[in-house]
């Protein structure tokens, strides 16, 4: 499947607001999702001849771009456990807490709720974490999130009742230390 | 029951989130960077037929210059062998 220059722009604006806001969702800084949207069509124009349609265009581009975003927080999480305190950081909390919150996409109103959710998004494993993102965000069917996470309905429905639950626990942990304070 | 709609709140918070349209200058440097690569392969590509180009005929020119010696060799062998008239 060759590319030319007027197809890719077509592929392109069909597809860079999906990308860059799942970028937004997983990272929650606006240029860390720019950075990932470059990769992702970068990549698409290398592997577009590659793609074999088992899958739709959109799901493929879904996965690239999960797979960018993980890959992208465990190389910034890595370098952040050596450069906290000059030495190995084991410490969860810092390590997720300390990053530029900037999400564009986020009322006003809501912002400062919606800064501790994405703080304990963060801290969910990377399958309950995409999961939640793609369903509460994204707003994708459980059948849709399957597809893309190559997993049955069922472990989907798990993954995302779990997420909630946990994410419920760890908000009103956070809570009650609030309320210690 | 208040930290159940403070939870409530939390969890609804991204509700009414609106789609970003990112920066319209993002698909140039995308372009940029593929043109960039290309660029790049291309010139790596130039690199590896010219040492290779270069390989064979260094091997061309060793392999001339082995067999003029050897030719030179059996010249002065044979000049030898004429002078003492002996094979032993």
């Amino acid at each position: 499947m060759a590319l030319d220059s007027k197809d890719f722009e077509k592929l392109y604006n069909q597809y860079n607001i999906l990308v860059y806001n799942l970028a937004l969702n997983y990272l929650q800084n606006t240029e860390d999702a720019e950075e990932i949207t470059q990769d992702v069509f970068v990549q698409v124009y290398n592997s577009l001849n590659k793609f074999q349609e088992k899958s739709s265009l959109k799901t493929w581009i879904y996965r690239i771009t999960i797979n960018k975003c993980l890959d992208f927080i465990k190389h910034k999480n890595s370098q952040k456990r050596f450069f906290i305190f000059g030495k190995k950081s084991q410490n969860e909390f810092e390590i997720n807490s300390i990053s530029n919150f900037e999400h564009p996409g986020i009322l006003m109103e809501k912002k400062e709720n919606a800064k501790l959710l994405f703080q304990i998004i963060n801290e969910l494993g990377e399958n309950q974490k995409t999961a939640f993102l793609l369903s509460k965000l994204d707003g994708l069917s459980n059948p849709e999130i399957a597809a893309i996470m190559k997993l049955s309905v069922s472990s989907v429905e798990s993954l995302v009742f779990r997420a909630k639950s946990t994410l419920k626990e760890k908000i009103s942990k956070k809570i009650e230390e609030f309320r210690k304070k | 029951m208040e930290t159940e709609i403070w939870i409530n709140e939390i969890m609804e918070s991204t509700v009414g989130m609106v789609k970003i349209i990112p920066n319209h200058f993002l698909f140039e440097k995308i372009q940029n960077r593929i043109n960039l690569e290309s660029k790049f392969s291309n010139l790596w590509i130039f690199v590896a037929a010219a040492s290779f180009a270069m390989l064979i005929s260094i091997n061309i020119k060793l392999l001339n210059s082995n067999s003029s010696k050897t030719n030179d060799l059996t010249e002065t062998a044979i000049t030898n062998l004429s002078n003492t008239n002996q094979l032993y």
